[in-house]
């Protein structure tokens, strides 16, 4: 008797100990772990529509990164009462501004979930060799985007090209800010990548594909001062047929009861947005439908029109003010927002070859964006084409995706007469018309200190 | 030789030592107690043998013995005695009731103790105190009954929740809350379903009956819940239930009625005098626009020429305008008339036999609340059994089954709630038109509070099932072991309602949100228990292991837009939501304790346990914990007896314990998540590993001294300190990261304190008189927090003026300090007057002097904590009256009343006010406390959050007085015991605090937030009658 009890008591225990560690193991329902996030075409496709997912950030295409550019140049005046807003409004942004700090992290965040597709997805061999090419090459021109994105507003960032797995991966790695030519040369080569990758991925509105990495090549061949290296790519969009200007510039933008839906001849890349995602775009702009109007169209802008332009049109009365109607359902945000339209390459083109001194050619392109707008045709020359074309551009893109205007008038060198036109605005040269670095990265990031601000901040 | 075992009911202590072999002869006789009544289950015991027998139903025994042997005697809550065995074959016995604290057996984890054994720090709540409490919560009951054990009740809403803290509070993103053990299982506690309901939380714990309880106890130092390994840094509450005795089949019938009142009711303006206020207020920022307010600024509405008054600026028009007082109090309104009733019926039978043994009980329970559309009610059904079919075995087994109802409002703080709106809504409307229907939401700033009390509602009805069983098996005298297994299954489901008219239903066209909830939270666990006595050492030594897992489901619709009539969430057109939560815990434990004491007078004990659980991250999967403990009875010493200090121990302990609560399931591991685009699925890293995530743990270090002076004075101290470290922060991640923050272990706590509780049974004959004063101190303070990139300690604020710092306690507040109200301009610094600050506004103190006000000026400005807590109880018996009282208090203590930055004078001038703010300041009125009523940026100013909003929240309270009347045995006969009684809860409170109730809190069993009052609703008095029959 006493025998067994001995026996099965060890059993018992030995049983037990056995069990321990299997026993609290558990995973969890509502996730799937790290690991598993891309590991086939299914999972690849997920991530990549997550990456999308992560540019449809209020503090990118629907809204803030458009928004405080827009108002740091002359494109639209602070009518509403954020702080925050006010202050980039009259171009004095504290090192504390929280929206200058969120358009930081989420271009981060966003950069974050390139990094994964980027790393992962040409490993694996049970995808189609076509198909990781061309999800790899999205992955690679949008995060081309994002640090272009980022190098025109801060100047030199952090370049970081790696997902961290765990917080003391990030802790262990060093994120110093890099120079502007360092921040180009990985952009280039991303671009490059792209291109080659997604060889033959040309047309669709809503994917980042080959057109609008090309398109995007010669934004940056632009802002890096080489402009006849970006003709060849310019020419790749227009000659591919997959692409011509939307009969009216009305026809591009949507109404209250469906809101702004990609125009499908016109577009290279567009962000999609449903009634669930929220664009926040008309939330801020309207003032009626019970927008917020925060931001609305600047006297510079109201007065660039010239009389009979059509796309004056989409800018409307509201009581004794104006407000943009490119995006007009602040209810639910079902509004797309543009980046790249057909018109921006036109105008790239004409810019490109008024610099080869081809006016002809120049003024013949450009007259076609004219036109659309039910405009007369204007002659360019040698000593009016930068303001005209700075003008063009100015009322044809305002209050859309590729923040064109401070951009623009950033690299053609108009922006600091701008501000100083500005009433109210504060001008600093010092300062470069860039963005002060956001006071929480250096904060946090012990690669960088106060001493690496940008001047004037 | 056969060994025979003889089992007490509770506990077993043999010694074991060889017979003596003499002529045998049968010796018989009855125990009795000290008024007679017979005892069964009296262990009988030949001294110096293993001989031994137990008395039977009637008190009798027979037991073989020589003449010269030793008969002991012993029985639970007695006496001990021995009695020589001489010529006579009969002895009788009466056994005395032994009131030495000492000799007390309490339950401690996985075991009982006694008293004079424990060397740790364990406070047991007396059942017969506590029980007659109107109560919905068993916490509620422990309110003012053990030293260190400070209860709060949240709000005075039926079945809100409590706060408990054991010694301080050592958790900030964590609970801090004990863990609760009902009959040795770890239940599933805390507040439960949305909050967001109007503010109030509810308690899970409202599901545990009150009336099956038979003991109470709290493990507050680290040795005794250091057993509870990574869930036992916040005390734990041991809570067990009756069980049968062997005996005749007894029936007890316990019932109580009461009446309830709320403790205070907020004062308001009469509308004459809110339109004096605002068109004051208004009258500084609108200087051309007479009587403003009252001519429609807020409402748009003219009540000025509704009055038919017609000239705002003849004096005597206004002033004939401002003694008027119509339209409704909403205050009055939305409380109930008539009797809001509390009641409880409960039946429990219970008996058996020296085989089995059992319990039964149903309790039925309802609480109204003092507002329309509050109500709790519960009934709840257990049966406990006990069986002992052989000598060798054991079988335990028990099942509760609990309902419990509760009709909620939307209420507290809250614009479609009923309480914060009665208080803030311009007057002047009534709440029904002529034909009785509602005056609709958009005729009010915000709502209608009666239409929110009576139209909108919520319905939360629990169903929980506790249910074990266990079993016991003898090896042999030494060793046994005990296996068993448990399911806590909680049922919890909550429907609201907003109506299409009510306001928070209006722009949805109603809305009907539905939660069901499910946790399934089993344990089992197998212990093998050792006793054995070596000469004059006793060694207990007990090893184990358990398992745990607790899963939960929980599925949210919500729907709006609904068809005339409808009610149900199917028939809403529109969906909003439709999720569903799946998750779960485990916990895998080993566990030992080993003691040994010498001559029952010197006491050693060490245990410790290993937790793995799933939470904790793979770099820290299983945590230890070991504590050790020592006692002394001195006065067990033959150099120690005297007549003054009758007994004596002292002790002192060390251990580490852990708090697991404030890691999420699955806060350890590497994460995708799904993340949608546009209508397409999308995927997304959502979390990276955090391998090194682990419990918090807390080091506590107890002296204790436990005496009893004069055979009549117990008295017992304690002495401890708590320092806890690797509190679980955020630390900030560097944004180009793509995270912003990752939960680590960082922070640092210690409390520091006293317990002192003294209890004296002043006298003990025909009249009786026990007296007991209890009073603890404990002092808390943050040490460590996460830095920034300079080294500094980034403070975390939460609440409404609550701060996390260190060198501060915690949730200590900040803001600025205030010394009064300027009375001349000359006293105002330029640049606050250029803010337009004038005299009869608050006089901040610049603190940094820098001739401004600003956030620079902030300091901290109070504690919620309280310094000391305790309670002064006093019973008294004579003749079949008894009478008892108990007085709770609470001081040293600070309370944010955020009330008064919206209803006081410095709110918002669209807001109706107290009527204390009719007193406010004014050029011929200056010698008041009130600030001028103010509009626009001087009222935000003088809003802002400082010590002006900062009050004394000491309180003393009557929690219990209850005068009862146990009917005679002439009357009633001897089978029969009836006792009668009159009470009341919290029939009185003295305090300074000018809101309604000292005890409550905002942001209910918040960590941080605490001793905040914004619209919380106070607590009830009750008056009630009762009646307790037993035979």
């Amino acid at each position: 008797m006493k025998k067994f009890n001995k026996l099965s008591l060890i059993f018992l225990s030995v049983l037990v100990f056995s069990c321990a560690d299997e026993f609290v193991d558990t995973e969890p329902q509502l996730n799937l772990p790290g690991e598993q996030q891309i590991t086939n075409i299914n999972t690849a496709t997920d991530a990549l529509n997550g990456l999308y997912g992560g540019l449809q950030s209020a503090s990118i295409y629907s809204g803030d990164y458009i928004f405080l550019t827009g108002l740091f140049a002359d494109e639209y005046r602070h009518s509403g009462s954020f702080p925050s807003f006010a202050e980039v409004g009259s171009n004095d942004p504290s090192i504390n501004n929280i929206d200058v700090q969120q358009i930081w992290t989420a271009h981060y965040s966003a950069i974050f979930r390139a990094n994964r597709i980027i790393e992962l997805v040409p490993g694996l061999t049970n995808i189609d060799q076509s198909d990781r090419d061309i999800i790899t090459g999205q992955a690679l021109g949008i995060r081309a985007q994002l640090y272009f994105n980022l190098v025109r507003m801060y100047g030199g960032v952090p370049l970081v090209t790696k997902a961290p797995l765990s917080s003391s991966e990030i802790v262990s790695t060093d994120a110093p800010r890099e120079t502007t030519q360092v921040i180009f040369t990985q952009i280039n080569s991303d671009l490059n990548q792209a291109i080659s990758l997604m060889n033959g991925f040309d047309q669709s509105t809503y994917a980042f594909n080959n057109s609008a990495a090309k398109t995007l090549k010669a934004h940056v061949l632009f802002e890096q001062g080489q402009y006849p290296q970006a003709k060849p790519f310019i020419e790749d969009v227009l000659n591919s047929g997959n692409f011509d200007l939307a009969t009216s510039y009305a026809s591009l933008f949507g109404d209250p009861a469906n809101g702004t839906v990609a125009n499908s001849t016109e577009t290279i890349f567009a962000i999609k947005f449903t009634a669930t995602d929220g664009n926040g775009m008309g939330f801020f702009f309207n003032n009626s439908r019970g927008g917020r109007f925060e931001v609305a169209p600047s006297s510079f802008l109201l007065s660039a029109f010239e009389p009979g332009d059509q796309r004056r049109g989409l800018i409307v009365p509201t009581g004794t003010n104006f407000q943009i109607e490119k995006y007009s359902r602040p209810g639910d945000g079902a509004d797309d927002t543009y980046v790249y339209r057909f018109a921006d390459v036109v105008l790239l083109y004409a810019e490109v070859l008024a610099r080869e001194n081809n006016f002809i050619d120049a003024s013949f392109v450009l007259n076609i964006v004219r036109q659309r707008a039910r405009l007369s045709d204007v002659t360019l020359n040698a000593s009016n084409f930068i303001d005209i074309i700075a003008h063009e551009r100015f009322v044809e893109l305002y209050a859309e995706g590729s923040s064109d205007r401070y951009n623009t008038t950033k690299r053609l060198g108009l922006l600091d007469n701008i501000i100083q036109l500005k009433p109210n605005a504060v001008f600093n040269p010092v300062r470069q018309n860039l963005f002060p670095i956001p006071q929480q990265e250096i904060e946090r990031n012990p690669a960088i200190s106060s001493a690496d601000q940008n001047p004037g901040y | 030789m056969i060994v025979k075992f003889t089992k007490l009911s509770l506990v077993l202590l043999f010694t074991l030592s060889l017979s003596a072999f003499s002529q045998q002869k049968t010796v018989s006789g009855k125990v009795v107690d000290n008024i007679g009544a017979p005892l069964p289950g009296v262990s009988v015991l030949v001294k110096g043998t293993n001989t031994g027998t137990q008395t039977d139903f009637d008190g009798n025994y027979s037991i073989n013995v020589s003449q010269g042997q030793v008969l002991i005697f012993r029985y639970i809550g007695f006496k001990t005695q021995e009695i020589s065995i001489g010529e006579s074959n009969t002895v009788n016995l009466r056994l005395e009731e032994d009131t030495q604290a000492l000799s007390e057996v309490v339950v401690i984890g996985f075991g009982e103790k006694s008293r004079k054994s424990l060397t740790t720090s364990v406070s047991s709540a007396k059942m017969e105190d506590i029980k007659g409490i109107a109560t919905s919560t068993v916490t509620g009951a422990l309110q003012g009954s053990v030293t260190g054990l400070q209860v709060n009740q949240n709000s005075g809403t039926p079945g809100a929740g409590f706060s408990v803290r054991v010694r301080g509070s050592s958790s900030i993103a964590g609970s801090n809350e004990p863990l609760y053990v009902v009959d040795g299982i770890p239940i599933f506690s805390g507040a439960i379903g949305d909050n967001g309901f109007g503010g109030q939380d509810n308690d899970v714990l409202s599901s545990i009956n009150f009336a099956d309880v038979s003991s109470i106890e709290v493990l507050k130092d680290a040795s005794a819940s250091a057993i509870y390994g990574s869930r036992g840094a916040n005390g734990v509450v041991l809570i067990t239930t009756k069980r049968g005795k062997s005996g005749k089949v007894s029936v007890e019938v316990n019932s109580y009625y009461g009446f309830q009142e709320e403790i205070d009711r907020y004062n308001i303006m009469t509308t004459g005098e809110y339109f004096r206020f605002a068109d004051t207020a208004l009258a500084g920022s609108f200087p051309t626009i007479p009587a403003f307010a009252s001519r429609g600024a807020f409402t748009g509405i003219n009540q000025f020429a509704a009055q038919g008054f017609t000239d705002p600026t003849d004096q005597a028009q206004l002033e004939a305008f401002y003694a008027l007082s119509f339209g409704d109090n909403f205050v009055n309104e939305i409380h109930k008339p008539g009797n809001i009733e509390v009641k409880q019926t409960d039946v429990s039978v219970s008996g058996g036999n020296e085989k089995a043994t059992f319990y039964a009980n149903f309790t039925d329970f309802k609480q109204e609340g003092v507002i329309y559309g509050q109500e709790f009610d519960r009934r709840s059904l257990r049966l406990n059994v006990d069986f002992k079919p052989t000598d060798k075995f054991n079988l335990d087994a028990g099942i509760s089954i609990t309902e419990a109802d509760n009709s909620r409002i939307n209420s507290d703080n809250n614009i479609f709630g009923a309480f914060a709106t009665s208080v803030l809504e311009t007057p002047g409307a009534t709440l029904r038109d002529e034909l009785g229907n509602f005056t609709p939401p958009t005729d009010f700033s915000f709502s209608n509070p009666l239409q929110n009390a009576l139209e909108d509602d919520s319905d939360e009805r629990t169903f929980r099932v506790l249910t074990n069983m266990g079993m016991r098996y003898f090896i042999n005298d030494h060793f046994n072991v005990y296996g068993r297994l448990s399911l806590d299954r909680l049922d919890f489901k909550s429907t609201r309602r907003f109506s299409p008219n009510s306001a928070q239903g209006l722009g949805a066209n109603g809305e009907i949100f539905k939660e069901i909830l499910l946790v399934n939270n089993w344990n089992g666990l197998g212990t093998i228990n050792y006793r054995q006595k070596f000469g004059e050492f006793d060694v207990t030594a007990l090893a184990g292991f358990s398992f745990e897992g607790v899963n939960t489901d929980q599925t949210e619709v919500d729907r709006q837009n609904f068809p005339f009539g409808f009610k149900s969430v199917l028939n809403g057109a529109t969906v909003i939501q439709g999720d569903n939560f799946i998750t779960e815990n485990k916990l895998f434990s080993y566990f030992g304790r080993a003691g040994v004491s010498y001559k029952d007078k010197l006491f050693f004990e060490g245990t410790l346990r290993a937790d793995a659980s799933s939470r904790f991250g793979n770099g820290n999967q299983t945590g230890y914990f070991p504590a050790v403990s020592g006692a002394y009875v001195l006065s067990e010493d033959s150099w120690f007896k005297n007549n003054i200090v009758t007994s004596m121990k002292t002790r002192v302990s060390w251990g580490q314990t852990g708090n697991q609560s404030g890691i999420g399931n699955f806060d350890s591991f590497f994460l995708t998540g799904s993340v949608d685009f546009a209508g397409t699925p999308g995927n997304a890293i959502v979390q990276l590993a955090n391998p090194d995530l682990k419990w918090e743990t807390t080091t506590q270090t107890d002296f204790g001294v436990d005496l009893t002076l004069f055979g009549k004075i117990d008295i017992t101290y304690d002495y401890y300190r708590k320092d806890t470290e690797d509190l679980l922060l955020n630390r900030p991640l560097r944004n180009s990261s793509g995270f912003t923050t990752i939960t680590e272990n960082v922070g640092e706590m210690e409390n520091r304190g006293h317990e002192l509780s003294i209890n004296a049974r002043i006298f003990e004959g025909q009249f009786k008189w026990n007296s007991q004063f209890q009073i603890s101190w404990n002092s808390n303070e943050v040490t460590k927090l996460t830095r920034d990139a300079n080294g500094e300690f980034i403070p975390i604020d939460s609440g409404f003026a609550s701060r996390t710092a260190v060198g501060q306690a915690l949730g200590a507040f900040f803001g600025l300090k205030a010394d009064g109200l300027y009375q001349t301009l000359d006293e105002i610094p330029a640049a606050v007057q250029a803010r337009g600050i004038r005299p009869g506004d608050i006089k901040f103190i610049d603190i940094n002097g820098d001739g401004n006000i600003t956030a620079d000026d902030r300091t901290f400005i109070g504690n919620p904590n309280p310094g000391a807590i305790g309670n002064f109880r006093n019973s008294f018996s004579w003749k079949g009256f008894d009478l008892s009282a108990n007085f709770q208090f609470e001081i040293q203590k600070d309370i944010f009343n955020a009330t008064r930055q919206f209803a006081g004078a410095t709110g918002s001038a669209g807001f109706n006010k107290f009527k204390s703010e009719t007193n406010f300041w004014t050029p011929t009125n200056t010698n008041t406390n009130v600030p001028a009523p103010r509009f626009g940026s001087a009222q935000s100013f003088n809003n802002q959050d400082s010590d002006f909003f900062v009050e004394e929240g000491d309180y003393l309270r009557l929690k219990e007085i209850v005068i009862g009347y146990t009917l005679p045995k002439d009357w009633t006969g001897d089978k029969y015991s009836l006792r009668v009684y009159v009470g009341g809860d919290n029939l009185y409170t003295e305090t300074d605090y000018s809101g309604l109730d000292p005890e409550i809190n905002t942001f209910g069993s918040a960590n941080v937030s605490r001793g905040t009052d914004f619209f919380t609703q106070g607590l009830n008095k009750t008056v009630k009658i009762g009646f307790n029959l037993k035979f």
